[in-house]
């Protein structure tokens, strides 16, 4: 058995084409893809999950699901909105088999509601804007506020939203909607929107 | 009475993300320019998309990511399920985790004592298809996984166990599973070869000459130009000589990610003990103020190369500095090794409690009591019955 090496490939891989080699399995496509998106996948269920724990279980539990479902990608330049989308509804059904997921959303919204105010030093920072959004983010419902972390931190579109959540798009808008409504209520509370 | 939000509100999402038809562009742009409720709804969801995107997100650090895709690797390797564990079977899933996850760091330990390291080797990459197969030796399927650079040449055969990635120019990446009994893998380069059991590294060969060995996990045995062998552990870099002079005689102390092993040819040889006087008295210092990971590359270092009146009490202390860094099974590793090369050692007790301090830590009992068999009836050295902790009372 053997491989050859060539000469006058493209110098990355594309995301297509490491998916059709995770597809007839081979391991090495498989890490380069982790090596590329792992952390873009890990960072968007921290900020849904809040838990590092089960991010790193679901981000392992995506990528080895890859060389069942690779063969049924769409062939899109970059697959990490798709990955994104993959691990969020693992995360979903998760949560759903164990109610750990309510938990550890209680968990972190007590953990930063019961955060000190901001005090003069963050205040002046400017980091008491952030600390008001990141409050009020943890308030936000579970679903207002996956919807919310997808499209508008990790910029999937509405559609490709829908598809990660399994919902029809038009849901997605309404609870972006809705999610933005009281994540802006409460930073004019916080005086810092107009 | 209040005004009456404007209907095309929803537009504005629609037109960032491309939704509308051209007219309906054009005609929401004409809009926009004369909508106060939209300009200021624009404004405020762009505000909060900008502040929003300043939350940090937690992601893993590199280190993290290498550990993690090697078990992913493993996990595929050796099919299992992809779910993460929840519900009535995490108990099961827990156990059965437990117990992979044990095998596998008894034999990571084994072969790599120290964990995987920061990110390097070249940002383009193309790879071959090298399926592993964790279990014993095979006809089938390859070891090793490498990963090239675009320009790389190079190829890859196995044959009756023994597997072969030649390297004639570029930067590769290989990702070896450990090697069953009988099996061997080998990178042949233009000036030498490089052995190793289950590894992941980086080898850079330019101009028909070996460059750069980079060791992410395990250790390899490098062998260039006929120089003896050096061996390359985690998180240690092996480069290229550069052309003799003087000044390179007095190389400094090696740290991590520096050349742990490029004797300096060409240098004449009482230069060379003096090189290594400073060399050992700088190791024992990195060992007296605690930096026991640093002083195990420095003693390693010392150790390679000729023959140096240095070597026994270097080979001891690198399994020494290895110890104190809580590298249990690393130091066990160096400590058989310095008894092997040293039979007749000052050293041979406490190399050899060492080993069975890790080996009774591992319930191989058998070897930790042949381990410390020629001084158990020397009661008035308590150390001898620590290092059989647990299999002290054990049915022998």
């Amino acid at each position: 058995m053997s491989a050859q090496g060539q000469i006058g490939h493209p110098l990355r891989i594309s995301d297509p084409d490491l998916l059709l080699g995770i597809a007839a399995g081979d391991p090495s496509a498989l890490g380069e893809l982790y090596a590329r998106y792992a952390r873009d996948v890990w960072r968007a269920l921290n900020r849904c999950l809040r838990d590092g724990a089960d991010a790193e279980d679901i981000v392992h539990a995506t990528f080895m699901k890859l060389p069942q479902i690779a063969a049924s990608y769409d062939g899109r330049a970059s697959c990490r909105n798709w990955l994104c989308g993959i691990a969020v509804r693992l995360a979903m059904r998760h949560r759903r088999g164990a109610g750990r997921f309510k938990r550890m959303l209680d968990a972190f919204a007590h953990a930063v509601s019961a955060r000190p105010g901001p005090d003069p030093e963050r205040k002046a920072s400017g980091a008491e804007q952030l600390a008001v959004l990141e409050r009020a983010l943890a308030k936000l419902g579970e679903k207002k506020r996956v919807v919310f972390v997808l499209v508008e931190l990790e910029e999937l579109s509405t559609e490709e939203a829908a598809r990660a959540l399994e919902i029809p798009a038009a849901t997605v808008r309404t609870r972006l909607y809705h999610a933005r409504r009281e994540l802006q209520e409460a930073l004019r509370g916080g005086g810092r929107l107009p | 009475m209040k005004k009456t939000p404007c209907a095309r509100l929803w537009e504005i999402d629609a037109h960032r993300e491309g939704r509308l038809a051209a007219n309906a562009r054009e005609s929401f742009d004409r809009h926009l320019r004369s909508c106060a409720d939209c300009q200021t709804q624009k404004g405020r969801d762009e505000e909060l998309r900008k502040l929003a995107r300043q939350l940090s997100g937690r992601v893993p650090g590199e280190l993290v990511v290498r550990r993690l895709q090697a078990r992913l690797l493993r996990d595929v390797a050796i099919g299992v399920p992809a779910r993460p564990s929840h519900g009535r079977g995490w108990a099961l899933a827990v156990v059965v985790g437990a117990v992979g996850l044990g095998a596998w760091l008894l034999v990571a330990t084994h072969f790599a004592p120290r964990a995987a390291v920061a990110a390097h080797g070249p940002p383009a990459m193309r790879m071959a298809a090298a399926p592993e197969r964790p279990s014993g030796p095979s006809s089938e399927g390859l070891a090793g996984t490498v990963v090239a650079s675009s320009s790389a040449r190079w190829s890859q055969t196995r044959e009756r166990g023994i597997e072969r990635v030649t390297l004639d120019d570029g930067t590769i990446r290989v990702h070896v599973r450990p090697q069953a009994e009988g099996e061997r893998f080998l990178v042949s380069l233009p000036d030498g070869e490089i052995e190793v059991r289950g590894t992941t590294f980086d080898v850079v060969v330019r101009h028909g000459a070996t460059a750069r060995v980079s060791v992410d996990e395990g250790v390899v045995h490098l062998r260039i130009g006929g120089r003896g062998t050096t061996r390359l552990a985690a998180n240690e870099v092996w480069n290229a000589p550069a052309p003799p002079t003087p000044a390179a005689a007095r190389k400094p102390t090696p740290v991590l990610r520096e050349p742990v092993a490029s004797p300096a040819l060409g240098v004449p040889p009482a230069a060379r003990e003096v090189a290594r006087d400073d060399d050992y008295a700088s190791a024992i210092e990195l060992l007296r103020n605690g930096q026991y990971d640093q002083a195990a590359s420095a003693f390693h270092a010392l150790g390679q190369g000729p023959p140096a009146p240095q070597a026994d009490d270097s080979s001891f202390l690198e399994a020494i500095a290895l110890a104190r860094a809580g590298r249990t099974d690393a130091a066990a590793l160096v400590a058989e090794r310095h008894l092997a090369s040293f039979p007749s050692s000052f050293h041979r007790k406490e190399a050899s409690i060492l080993v069975a301090r890790a080996a009774s830590r591992r319930g191989d009992c058998a070897k930790a009591r042949a381990m410390m068999a020629p001084w158990t009836d020397d009661s008035s050295e308590p150390n001898v019955h620590t290092a059989l902790g647990p299999c002290e009372g054990t049915p022998r």
